[in-house]
């Protein structure tokens, strides 16, 4: 158990550094002057409604998993290309230790980043609205989207030198595209798996169900299915980044 | 079947605490060890070559980062890429610059200890930290190091949890002359204490300094293990072309010409290039022929000493 705490502790603290912290915050806290502009001058419900909107139709879609998506291809992506990897390898620690290190790493860095984003666009929509309740939803879907992003992309990171953009790669083609027609995959989708833990907390207008009934499609609304897809996304990620780094050729000649 | 006697062979030891045996790796097309059978004991072993010679993989396959492509390697009789307990009794310190930035260099070091399931990592720590004259840096970002600075905070993290393996890649680069010898001072006292320090370069004048013994690569192989005085025997029958800086070459040239030795000499405005096939004969010739014949003798220097085309003579002697 020490040497997970450590694993999370020195992972955590790269990918919490300074730069990326603030351009990531910055990124996940612009959906708070959108939403300040579109809501000015109308009424609490309204920017209640706007806030919902802008949550699930950007903030889930696209700018929340990229912030996620960054954070976690570095959690032991940037250890490889960094060439510290053995400082990790080379302890008395299962390797499988050190991959749920790193996934507990990247999920807990990605929510406090974007959290803090989503924190100021709470703050924002809770002042124009009145409602203090509205982010709730949203920080369930944020925990929901980190840990499936950690879990997705942090042995994507660990193979790939390009894991950002493949990610990025997957997030317009798959999460955006595909399975917006094509119904069968839409269970595999984690925008789907997001917004149907999300949409179990928030309180919607009906407008703002039906809209969220669309993106569904198959999917159900619950926050305990979700939860455990990705408990099994985390899972099958923890398993198959030790076997990865179990594989060892990582640091190359 | 029996298995062959490897303890009077200059590539093994008689207690060999790591073995490699026939290992090999490739990538891709390209083989960066060729099956390297040979086994280190306690003391220091120098693992001498040029650049790409393979010795950093080499190290790293024997620590377990690389899986061999054929043959194996185990450090105390275990595999440390299959039983990271294996790890509690080796310490690594890899030849890239790469630390973790944003740990002080004390943070750093206790983490290592940690990770290594040492108790009392404070003062593991610091005993580490002292022994590579760190101290008074301790507190700072390794961020704000020199290159030699976080290469000995990579020799105190590999250190702090008393490992009886040590593996050293180009442990020295970036290092002051000071530091050099303190290091290569600690090196020595470890291996005299009993552990194996297989320490990597491709200084020659560093190895003489440190190791007692000495496993030579080139091209991926072995090409030559043993005492230094056992690899400088092997190498004093190479050809080797002395540049020698005199006001009369053409005098000294024709004295010098006389040695059986001498294979050919060129005859230049300000010296003389000459090839010989025992520069220790020539040498010692080379002040009476100056007297002989009148001249006076500003500089003697090798022309081809790299240890590149010392370890290529090693491999393919014609």
């Amino acid at each position: 158990m020490k040497a997970l705490f450590l694993v999370v502790g020195s992972i955590t603290g790269r990918l919490m550094r300074r730069r990326r912290s603030i351009a990531m915050f910055f990124l996940t806290a612009s959906l708070a002057p959108l939403l300040f502009f579109l809501a000015l001058g109308r009424t609490g419900s309204f920017a209640a409604e706007m806030y919902n909107n802008l949550t699930f139709g950007l903030g889930m879609a696209t700018v929340y998993p990229v912030a996620a998506l960054v954070v976690s291809t570095a959690a032991l992506g940037e250890e490889r290309k960094a060439h510290t990897l053995p400082f990790l390898l080379l302890k008395p620690v299962p390797r499988v230790v050190i991959a749920l290190g790193a996934l507990i790493a990247a999920a807990v860095s990605a929510f406090v980043i974007v959290e803090a984003g989503v924190l100021v666009t709470w703050v924002v929509a809770a002042v124009m609205s009145g409602d203090w309740s509205l982010g709730i939803a949203t920080t369930v879907g944020v925990a929901v989207q980190c840990v499936a992003s950690a879990a997705l992309f942090v042995p994507l990171g660990l193979v790939l030198n390009r894991a950002t953009l493949l990610g990025l790669g997957y997030l317009f083609l798959w999460e955006g595209i595909l399975s917006s027609f094509i119904a069968g995959i839409q269970a595999s989708s984690i925008y789907r798996i997001v917004v149907s833990a999300w949409a179990d907390f928030a309180s919607m207008t009906v407008d703002t169900y039906d809209a969220v009934d669309v993106i569904l499609g198959r999917v159900t609304i619950g926050a305990g299915g979700a939860a455990a897809k990705v408990a099994v996304m985390a899972l099958v990620s923890v398993m198959l980044t030790g076997s990865i780094l179990k594989r060892r050729d990582l640091v190359g000649e | 079947m029996t298995a062959p006697d490897r303890s009077t062979d200059a590539l093994h030891v008689d207690e060999p605490t790591v073995v490699a045996n026939r290992l090999s790796k490739w990538f891709g097309p390209k083989v960066a060890v060729s099956e390297v059978d040979c086994s280190f004991g306690p003391g220091v072993t120098g693992l001498l070559g040029p650049n790409g010679a393979g010795k950093t993989t080499l190290l790293r396959v024997l620590a377990g980062l690389l899986t061999p492509s054929a043959g194996g390697a185990t450090i105390l009789g275990r595999d440390p890429g299959r039983k990271p307990g294996a790890y509690r009794h080796l310490g690594f310190v890899p030849e890239d610059e790469a630390v973790y930035e944003h740990m002080t260099a004390r943070r750093f070091i206790q983490w290592s200890a940690a990770m290594s399931k040492v108790e009392d990592t404070g003062a593991a720590a610091r005993r580490a930290l002292e022994t590579v004259h760190l101290t008074k840096d301790a507190d700072r970002a390794l961020s704000t190091f020199s290159k030699g600075m976080r290469q000995r905070a990579k020799v105190a993290a590999a250190l702090v949890h008393d490992p009886e393996v040590l593996l050293l890649d180009e442990p020295l680069n970036g290092t002051d002359p000071l530091q050099r010898a303190r290091l290569i001072e600690l090196f020595l006292d470890l291996g005299q204490q009993g552990r194996t320090i297989i320490v990597s370069s491709h200084v020659l004048a560093e190895v003489e300094r440190m190791a007692g013994r000495v496993v030579a690569m080139v091209d991926g192989r072995v090409a030559a293990a043993g005492t230094l005085a056992a690899l400088r025997d092997a190498m004093s029958d190479k050809p080797r072309l002395i540049r020698i800086d005199t006001d009369r070459p053409r005098p000294l040239a024709r004295r010098l010409l006389g040695g059986e030795w001498v294979e050919s000499v060129r005859v230049g405005e300000d010296g003389i290039e000459i090839r010989t096939s025992d520069a220790r004969a020539l040498g010692l010739d080379i002040a009476a022929g100056a007297r002989e014949a009148g001249a006076r003798i500003t500089a003697v220097s090798p022309e081809d000493e790299s240890l590149d085309s010392v370890f290529r003579y090693l491999v393919n002697p014609r």
